[in-house]
């Protein structure tokens, strides 16, 4: 079965219901089944079915995503993705389509709030195919992938983080449940907020009884605490207990679609305030 | 059934605050009536006063590190837990303070 996913923010109209029914009728012409998955308010509901998707409530603002499931996606997610870059705004979460109108995740993107930091943030992803995991697998995950994150963190001196990292394991396994580990640091040696998503094909063990992990997110921010950072890391990681939510960031696979995931949860708690950045 | 309980953790920005939202989540349902003290990053948030904690008939500690202020408790019965008991089961957890 192919899978694919189209990224994107409702604009400041909303979904007005002419846009709905265009959507059906697109989704109509496939075998595929389009279900349109609103982030934000983690609901989703089938393509077909405009009634149900007018349930969601999406407002303007919110980051959706069409999920395309069946032997014609890849044409479905072409025709859609044209669609859904005329009427919404796309996020590009792919390098290959050329659209001139997708948006990038960035978090100082005026233009659109949904990835809106009022700080500095660093994000770097990777993935780790399936053969490095065999190694890994053969030895201790931990050993191989926490000094892996530090470098993405901090090129400059992964080695101070990575002795910060292995004594916040020591004390107590960072894994979330739900096939997420979240390794996190404060130090006051960190200069600057910064976050590692890796992303593995295949579940390895992170030393917790709550399960195998497969998308390693690592987070860093500098001490003493201030607040914007707090309110946003508390956020997302207060998001990870809601199962759906783990689900979009381990079943997305596309490095930008998951940062966007992440950016969109972390800048959550500026949005009413967004153009007075509180510091 | 009334607990108050505090939440730490070594970094103080998620575990503290995610155990938070867990053990008022799962108190609802219980019919119990829990405040919940947060000690991280931040500092200490919505601390629980004398009278808060001489009126609870379980003091619940849910944290990997040793907490602030815990002589505040001496007297009152306290159930210890870990952040991962928590995360893991915040139901169960809460059925043992009720059964102490």
């Amino acid at each position: 079965m192919i899978e694919r996913r189209i990224t994107f923010i409702i604009g400041d109209e909303g979904i007005p219901s002419w846009k709905l029914n265009q959507l059906k009728t697109l989704a109509g012409y496939f075998r595929a089944v389009v279900v349109m998955q609103n982030v934000t308010r983690l609901c989703q509901a089938n393509a077909e079915q405009p009634v149900r998707i007018m349930s969601l409530g999406c407002m303007p603002g919110d980051l959706c995503q069409l999920l395309i499931e069946g032997s014609d996606a890849e044409l479905a997610c072409m025709v859609l993705t044209d669609f859904v870059a005329e009427q919404f705004l796309l996020v590009k979460t792919s390098g290959k389509k050329k659209n001139r109108n997708a948006c990038s995740v960035v978090r100082s993107d005026k233009a659109n709030s949904a990835f809106y930091l009022p700080f500095e943030m660093v994000i770097s992803t990777q993935a780790v195919s399936a053969e490095q995991i065999n190694l890994i697998q053969a030895s201790d995950a931990k050993e191989m992938l926490l000094p892996r994150l530090c470098e993405m963190l901090n090129p400059d001196n992964p080695a101070l983080l990575l002795e910060m990292m292995q004594e916040r394991e020591q004390i107590s396994s960072t894994c979330m449940g739900n096939e997420i580990a979240l390794p996190h640091i404060m130090s006051v040696e960190i200069k600057q907020p910064a976050m590692a998503v890796i992303q593995l094909s295949q579940p390895v063990e992170w030393g917790s009884n709550r399960g195998p992990v497969t998308r390693l997110i690592a987070m860093v921010l500098p001490a003493p605490a201030r607040r914007p950072h707090i309110e946003a890391f508390a956020h997302f990681s207060q998001a990870l207990l809601e199962p759906d939510y783990c689900r979009l960031l381990t079943e997305n696979t596309e490095p930008e679609a998951i940062k966007a995931v992440i950016l969109h949860t972390l800048s959550r708690p500026f949005t009413v305030s967004c153009d007075t950045p509180k510091e | 059934m009334r607990i108050v309980a505090v939440t730490a953790c070594p970094t103080g920005i998620a575990h503290t605050y995610m155990a938070a939202a867990e053990l008022k989540k799962a108190a609802q349902p219980l019919g119990i009536q829990i405040m919940v003290e947060t000690q991280g990053a931040m500092g200490i948030e919505n601390q629980l006063s004398f009278q808060d904690i001489g009126r609870a008939d379980v003091v619940l500690i849910a944290s990997d590190i040793e907490i602030e202020h815990r002589a505040r408790f001496s007297g009152s019965k306290i159930h210890c837990v870990t952040i991962e008991e928590v995360l893991t089961d915040p139901a169960s957890v809460l059925r043992r303070c009720q059964e102490l």
